[in-house]
């Protein structure tokens, strides 16, 4: 595995902490580790934690991406600066307000910033863009063919995804 | 042996508590503790957890009080429509005594952030304790759901369904590319986390279960002790859970996890297998030298217990006894913990009571062997 900071170097020592109730491991090459105080008997340990995020993340990425982090998100007044002790978003408005810092770090936590995995209930018949697209041209065949029992059918499943898409628009459903 | 007895102490009076309940709990053990599977030689149990937040309100850690007991209401009045928590118990953290809130971390039911963090935070039990809701710990809602051995899949069905049932009274905070919305960014997407508790005393004898466990992806994988995060393995029982929530399916991480348990077990059989055929005489010496202390001690620390129930029950899977039950060992395992006893002899003991009525209760429980 490669050292989770630098990126480059191959990873030889892998340390963990307790942070905010999170067990964190953190798998570096022996410059970075030196850099930041540590040998191989971890004696430097714990300034590497001293907030949550930096150590989810690492400090050098961090810097790059951190922008402004005074602004306040606009549910619920968390900063950026917020998360980065407490590890907590304080709302679901948080995934909007710092959209460009969160991708990076979730890229580095789970190695993705898209979720495919199930969706509530209420969503799962949704279709995509393409999918309304092809059932749009069945609709107008069926008008034009006077199939119009298809057709209602057809125009229900359209207004069902629209509603669906429309609510997604911002990320966050309503 | 094969039933664990109720011992000691007289039922609790009823009282605004929900202690009678809690009484009631102590004996009627669930799936996790009742049932067994082909891996339950080395995984004691499974558990899937979904996290979820309801829309419109601030996470736990920036509502108020007046916001955080809107959701209480609401998760309660979603949960006494659903199928599921028909028959439930409901428990309010802060009407319970200290004591009542710890027997329900050792229970596996809790977390210690519920306890600990409590605001208008609830805990609703499912009937014979298999599913179950944290309400306003770190999300708003932890559902969760305990099977024995790897029965993860059937967990993981168990609780998708209560996340259906749930869904038709609340509205969760979902978005397209992120998914479920959670205050953590280390559950965002599926909010899953699936956990498995496994007995490695022969990865252990064989001095390699740090091997094995540095070995797993730590990325991917995170090993914790006996009660999860933060804490250390005690009598050679490890949690083992997944660390990934984004970017994959459900059934991706539940195959992954059984796939990482599957390879645990068979590395753990082995090591059992050539100790016992390595090191027979130390193997009888060890757990008869358990079996002894567990049979004969006057006080026992909790640790203590727990190292040597450990030893009977690798020797339990080897052979070496035959007359004493798996799931015997493993309610056990559960019921010396401290709070436990609390519960089990009913009154207020100080630590060196509860040793004292540790090593009576197990031994009136062995005296059968």
């Amino acid at each position: 595995m490669l050292c989770q900071l630098c990126q480059v170097e191959k990873a030889t020592i892998k340390v963990g902490h307790v942070v905010n109730d999170k067990k964190i491991e953190v798998q570096l090459c022996g410059v970075c580790a030196e850099e930041r105080g540590m040998d191989a008997t971890m004696t430097g340990l714990p300034q590497m934690f001293e907030n949550f995020i930096t150590e989810l993340v690492g400090k050098d990425l961090l810097s790059r991406v951190e922008g402004d982090s005074g602004t306040a998100c606009s549910g619920c007044g968390s900063t950026w600066d917020d998360f980065q002790k407490t590890g907590l978003f304080g709302c679901d408005i948080c995934y909007q307000s710092f959209h460009p810092q969160l991708n990076v770090v979730l890229r580095r936590i789970h190695g993705s910033n898209q979720h495919i995995g199930s969706r509530p209930k209420s969503k799962r018949h949704q279709i995509s863009e393409t999918e309304l697209q092809r059932i749009r041209m069945e609709l107008q065949k069926a008008i034009d063919n006077e199939n119009f029992e298809l057709a209602a059918e057809l125009r229900d499943m359209v207004r069902d995804a629209c509603q669906g898409l429309s609510e997604e628009s911002d990320g966050i459903l309503r | 042996m094969n039933r664990i007895r109720p011992y000691g102490g007289k039922k609790a009076p009823p009282s605004d508590t929900g202690s009678v309940e809690i009484q009631d709990l102590l004996w009627n053990f669930g799936n996790w503790l009742t049932r067994e599977d082909e891996h339950s030689d080395t995984i004691i149990s499974s558990r899937v957890r979904l996290a979820r937040n309801l829309h419109g309100v601030p996470f736990p850690n920036r509502a108020s009080r007046d916001q955080l007991e809107g959701v209480q209401g609401n998760v309660r009045n979603a949960c006494e429509r659903s199928e599921t928590f028909d028959k439930a118990s409901y428990f309010e953290i802060n009407d319970l005594r200290e004591w009542d809130c710890k027997y329900f971390v050792e229970r596996r039911l809790a977390s210690p952030r519920l306890i600990d963090n409590a605001v208008a935070s609830t805990l609703i039990i499912g009937a014979r304790e298999d599913t179950s809701v944290m309400v306003n710990e770190e999300d708003h809602l932890r559902l969760q759901c305990i099977e024995a051995g790897l029965g993860i899949q059937d967990a993981w069905t168990k609780i998708s369904k209560v996340d259906d049932e749930l869904e038709e009274h609340l509205a969760f905070c979902y978005s397209k590319n992120y998914g479920y919305l959670t205050a953590c960014p280390t559950n965002l997407g599926t909010g899953m986390r699936v956990s498995i508790i496994v007995h490695l005393p022969g990865l252990s004898a064989v001095g390699e279960v740090n091997d094995v466990i540095e070995n797993l992806p730590a990325s991917e994988i995170a090993v914790r002790g006996f009660y999860g995060e933060g804490t250390e393995s005690i009598g050679n029982v490890y949690q083992i859970s997944n660390q990934l929530t984004l970017g994959r399916t459900e059934s991706n991480v539940i195959e992954r996890m059984i796939d990482t348990a599957s390879k645990l077990t068979k590395l753990e059989r082995t090591a059992r297998d050539e100790f016992m055929s390595k090191s027979h005489t130390r193997l009888e010496d060890m757990v008869f030298r358990a079996l002894a202390i567990l049979k004969s001690a006057r006080i026992m620390t909790s640790l203590e217990a727990m190292d040597l129930l450990s030893a009977v029950r690798f020797g339990r899977e080897l052979g070496i006894v035959d007359n004493i039950s798996r799931l015997a060992i493993n309610q056990l395992m559960v019921l010396v913990q401290p709070a436990h006893l609390q519960k089990i002899y009913d009154r207020d003991l100080n630590a060196e009571d509860r040793d004292i009525c540790r090593a009576e209760f197990i031994q009136q429980n062995l005296q059968a062997l």
